[in-house]
């Protein structure tokens, strides 16, 4: 079953093809420059992509090997944020365009309607 | 408690709002709700102390009318008073009991706390690790729109809604999927996001959080913090079409939708309580009108009337309270300020007259059946039964006086004089109370007699020091009778028989006894303040240094 990757752990295994082999602190300092990510967010990013086995570690100094390549990994797609527990936190935590609503065609036909009708009486 | 006292202000707070908001919420700024929601937050946050004067907690006592203090001399207030007898520690208020309500306060505090951070910590954790937003379209709107801070807009892939995060670093989110070619959408979005950053509401956000964390055991917090977040959004919404102008509202609610739209499809399609409020969006969009300039006077007035009504906390004055001479709107020189506490000033001034008359009759006739007896009894007592209704003393005299009325207690601060033109303080505090439907005197008491005018203000400055946390101290009765008995008498050598707070009895070593009358130590919030004006003999002294510890 092929390997999907977020945008994020595109960007590390982008790294390791790129470079080969690469330590953890390395990869770090390059997207630190490239895209400006501290390194603990690099380090959690590259402990998700050992996760789902598209890196292998090996020691000493936490060196990284690319499992996959390029041609065999898959997009992951956008999920729920955050499962279950936290659903609907982040709108509640942070300013969210959309909130946790979910319609349904039949509902967003019926805003629709409710537009055109206030548009008409200005 | 506090907490108690807050989150019944803030709770009455949500109710107002709660009610402008159904009446007003067509025609006036939904902004106004926005900044109303915030000062209640702040109400529930911030200690009542920044609001007024923090009142003394010393409790009311009912006076024992005995030892009338109409001479002026003895003490009469007996007992829950911190003062000589009582050794005092330095804690600044009495302890708060813990009891099992404060525990599952705590917890419930707890929880939602560990909730609010897990959840914030875990989103930021995601947030972070968004790419660099490249496009130029979004560059080219960022370069006309500058904020103060620096804005970032970043994008993800790992979320369906734009969105904005971070406090002094703010970032706008883009979803992945958003077209940036739509440049009509785009606008929209970026606009929307751009007002939250622009409007602080990340750090809104996190008031409501925290004003929910510990008022969660008040339903109406609940209140503030689901609609406090409505609101915010409603009206950043008010503020985009006031942007972009009225004629493209259709535009923007029209946008939302297929955002909507789009991240619906992606997601199972069940319909949840919250879906209700993109209808109330879309409404609110469409019916969007720029506020007249009476709606915005309104909605002014609205606020600042209801955050003064909501800041500023009516002064529950305890019985017993240093007050400064020169309040100004407690100055009633002799004649009844009107209104309802009519009663309650004119009892009291008239007391107060009866002083500077020095007419005891005129204070009898004030009180209540009950201290009637006990009045006359010690007026005989100090003065015989030929002439008892003479009190007060003819040196200092009664130049003026204030009153201060809270309720059902006055306190009256009088300035006396004497010849030699030295001004000294002498204050007393009044229970009132309702009887046959006059308002007579129930108790009465002596809080500062005859003190130095300077000396009194010296004590009110550290009264406030020790208030605002700048000085605690505590002081050893005992230790203060024996310092001023050793040092200031120079009574050395001898030993001390007793010490009250009225007197000190000395036996120095040749069997000679001498007798020392001290006045009363003042009393202040956390420990007491002592200065003496004694009388050893016919030697008149005041002792002002003060031990501090």
């Amino acid at each position: 079953m092929a390997v999907k990757l977020f945008d994020s752990e595109l960007k590390v295994m982008g790294v390791l093809w790129r470079e080969g082999d690469q330590t953890a602190k390395r990869i770090s300092d390059i997207l630190k420059e490239e895209i400006g990510w501290n390194m603990n967010t690099t380090y959690t990013v590259i402990k998700k992509c050992i996760a789902k086995g598209a890196i292998a570690r090996s020691e000493p100094n936490f060196l990284c090997h690319a499992l996959v390549t390029r041609e065999t990994v898959q997009e992951a797609e956008t999920e729920e944020l955050l499962g279950k527990l936290f659903d609907g936190a982040p709108e509640q935590l942070f300013a969210s365009l959309l909130g946790s609503h979910r319609l349904t065609r039949e509902q967003i036909e019926q805003l629709r309607r409710m537009i055109a009708a206030l548009d008409q009486e200005g | 408690m506090e907490l108690l006292q807050q989150t019944l202000w803030g709770g009455t707070m949500v109710l107002v709002i709660l009610l402008l908001r159904t009446l007003g919420k067509r025609f006036l700024p939904r902004t106004v709700f926005r900044a109303l929601w915030i000062v209640a937050a702040l109400r529930l946050l911030l200690p009542l102390s920044l609001a007024l004067p923090v009142p003394m907690p010393a409790p009311a006592t009912p006076l024992p009318a005995a030892d009338a203090a109409a001479t002026g001399q003895a003490w009469t207030w007996e007992n829950t008073l911190p003062y000589f007898g009582a050794a005092q520690t330095d804690t600044h208020q009495p302890a708060a009991a813990v009891t099992p309500w404060t525990l599952l306060w705590l917890v419930g505090v707890v929880l939602l706390t560990a909730y609010f951070a897990v959840s914030y910590v875990r989103c930021l954790r995601t947030f972070q690790t968004s790419l660099p937003e490249h496009s130029p379209e979004v560059e080219a709107w960022l370069a006309e729109h500058r904020l103060t801070r620096r804005v970032c807009v970043r994008c993800s892939d790992q979320i369906t809604s734009p969105l904005t995060y971070g406090i002094f670093r703010p970032v706008i989110l883009l979803p992945k999927t958003l077209d940036r070619r739509d440049t009509a959408t785009l606008q929209f979005v970026l606009t929307h996001e751009w007002v939250h950053v622009w409007r602080w509401d990340a750090l809104i956000k996190l008031l409501f959080a925290a004003a929910l964390a510990l008022h969660w055991f008040n339903p109406l917090v609940w209140l503030l913090y689901w609609l406090g977040n409505r609101d915010l959004e409603l009206s950043c919404d008010a503020a985009v079409v006031r942007r972009v102008g009225r004629e493209y509202r259709a535009a923007y609610a029209l946008a939302l939708l297929a955002l909507e739209e789009k991240r619906s499809g992606l997601l199972p399609c069940f319909s949840r309580l919250s879906r209700n409020f993109l209808e109330e969006r879309v409404k609110s969009i469409m019916q969007y009108k720029r506020a007249s300039a009476v709606a915005v006077f309104l909605a002014m007035l609205l606020v600042v009337g209801i955050t003064s009504a909501f800041a500023l906390r009516p002064e529950t004055t305890a019985q017993i309270q240093l007050h400064e001479p020169t309040a100004p709107e407690n100055r009633v020189s002799g004649e009844a300020a009107l209104g309802e506490t009519q009663d309650g000033y004119t009892v009291a001034s008239q007391w107060a007259e009866a002083l500077k008359e020095r007419d005891g009759k005129a204070r009898y006739a004030l009180l209540s059946a009950d201290a009637k007896a006990p009045y006359y009894e010690a007026l005989t007592a100090q003065n015989g039964t030929e002439h008892p209704w003479t009190i007060g003393v003819s040196s200092p005299w009664v130049v003026d006086y204030e009153i201060a009325l809270d309720g059902a207690e006055a306190v009256i601060t009088y300035c006396t004089e004497t010849s030699d033109r030295e001004t000294y303080i002498y204050q007393e505090a009044l229970k009132l109370t309702e009887e046959h439907g006059r308002t007579v005197i129930q108790g009465y008491g002596v809080t500062v007699e005859y003190l130095r005018e300077d000396l009194y203000e010296k004590a009110l400055d550290i009264q406030a020091q020790v208030r605002e946390g700048h000085l605690t101290w505590r002081l050893d009765p005992e230790s203060v009778t024996l310092n001023f008995l050793y040092n200031t008498l120079g009574l050395e050598r001898g030993t001390l028989r007793s010490a009250t707070d009225q007197e000190a009895v000395f036996e120095t070593k040749d069997g000679e006894t001498i007798f020392v009358q001290l006045y009363r130590p003042l009393n202040v919030e956390n420990g007491f303040l002592a200065v003496y004006e004694y009388t050893f003999e016919n030697h008149h002294q005041i002792v002002d240094n003060l031990d501090f510890y």
